[in-house]
């Protein structure tokens, strides 16, 4: 349960660090570069 | 990603169909305060979504989302790693676990065999002992050793009892043969006299060898009252060589004594005299005609020894450590009037003093019998 509960915490760190890094990099090259960066993330897997 | 509640921006969702937009209610909360964190499941996708709705500037809010598939496996992998490992435990914690108790009581069960061997007779069975150094062989250890003092104990009991047995005997069968002669007629006045003598000679020494016996249980267990008082050991000595003296020159022998002017110690001045008279009546015994019995007195303070010496028959090597038992006599002893206790019972008292009695001796020049008296402020 204990494992449990860190992989979790640290999924829900994980994507409140992604809010701040885009909220940060809206500031610093505006809306192109926010999409740009979107973009490039969901290579992967995410939205 | 949606300015003003309205999305203005998303990446492919062909992967998230069914992802809905969320409500008026969800943005109030997420402007109002921090970011809402929620799972959601997806029908056309096996794992969930953890996804996170955040302002990143005035009235812009982005949702951001993660699939759980990899943390989902991830554990699915780790807890079949712990089941594998429980099992394994399981599997060879069993055997591990009887072969560690076999192998401990081994080493109980060759006690318990020991110790029934023993209880059947065989007194001179052992424990084995390993070389590894464990608790259990720490036991057999402490278990031979008691078993050692044990056989001592028995094999000295059976000693004393056999001379018991043996000193016994003599005078009960001589009174036993003055009683049948009593039984016979044709006896006079004289011969029924003499014949009482005798056997009130016989129970009185049955009586002293029992007494004796008595006296060295209790010195030796150590419920003797010692009456002690101060005693001056050049006076007691001085008065026991005066009452062998006569004895010595009947059997012509030399009594020369080296004391110093005085010597005083805390002792039971009775129970010294016996001790003192016991030495000097087997110096005296066992001392051939034209022989020297020579007593000594040294004081140190600390400690007082006093030596009686002879050039009698002396004591071999094999009877030096038995000369102290109860009942035992020297085989060339045997011949002379005696029961086996005098040395027994000097040591027991020199003991209850807190001393102890040395013996020097060579077959055929004879032998020195040393006690040692310390005095109690010297005492370690």
């Amino acid at each position: 349960m204990l494992i449990v509960t860190i992989v979790n915490q640290r999924m829900d760190d994980d994507l409140e660090e992604d809010i701040e890094d885009f909220a940060s990099l809206l500031k610093q090259g505006g809306f192109g570069r926010i999409k740009e960066e979107m973009l490039s993330d969901t290579k992967g897997d995410e939205a | 990603m949606w300015k003003d509640r309205k999305l203005v921006f998303a990446t492919d969702l062909s992967s998230w169909q069914g992802l809905e937009q969320p409500d008026d209610e969800l943005f109030q909360t997420v402007e109002d305060d921090e970011p809402i964190l929620e799972t959601i499941k997806l029908p056309d996708r096996d794992y969930p979504l953890r996804t996170v709705y955040g302002v990143i500037d005035t009235d812009t809010v982005l949702q951001v989302g993660e699939s759980l598939e990899n943390d989902e496996e991830f554990l699915a992998t780790l807890f079949k790693g712990f089941l594998f490992i429980l099992l394994v435990m399981i599997l060879l914690g069993g055997p591990i676990g009887w072969f560690l108790t076999q192998r401990n009581l081994r080493g109980v069960q060759e006690v318990t065999r020991t110790a029934t061997e023993i209880a059947k007779g065989s007194l001179d069975r052992r424990v084995p002992v390993s070389a590894s150094g464990d608790e259990l062989d720490y036991l057999a250890q402490a278990f031979n050793t008691m078993l050692d003092r044990i056989q001592n104990l028995i094999y000295g009991m059976r000693e004393m009892t056999d001379n018991l047995a043996h000193d016994l005997r003599s005078p009960v069968a001589r009174i036993r043969a003055s009683a049948e002669m009593a039984l016979n007629s044709g006896f006079s006045n004289t011969d029924w006299t003499t014949l009482a003598n005798d056997t009130t000679e016989e129970c009185d020494r049955l009586l002293t060898m029992i007494n004796t016996t008595l006296d060295i249980a209790e010195a030796e267990s150590g419920a003797a009252k010692l009456k002690i008082s101060q005693v001056d050991l050049v006076d007691l000595v001085a008065d026991a060589c005066d009452l062998f003296q006569t004895v010595a020159e009947d059997k012509q022998l030399s009594l020369v004594s080296d004391l110093p002017p005085t010597c005083r110690i805390q002792g039971d001045l009775q129970r010294l005299q016996r001790v003192v008279a016991n030495l000097l009546d087997n110096a005296v015994k066992y001392t051939p005609a034209g022989g020297k019995i020579t007593v000594s007195l040294v004081d140190d303070e600390a400690s007082v020894h006093l030596s009686i010496s002879d050039t009698g028959v002396g004591i071999s090597m094999q009877e030096l450590p038995k000369i102290f038992q109860r009942f035992y006599r020297c085989d060339w002893s045997r011949s002379e009037f005696g029961n086996g206790l005098g040395l027994s019972l000097a040591l027991a008292f020199v003991r209850a003093h807190g001393g102890g009695i040395a013996v020097d001796s060579t077959p055929g020049k004879g032998s020195t019998f040393t006690l040692k008296l310390t005095r109690p402020s010297y005492a370690g």
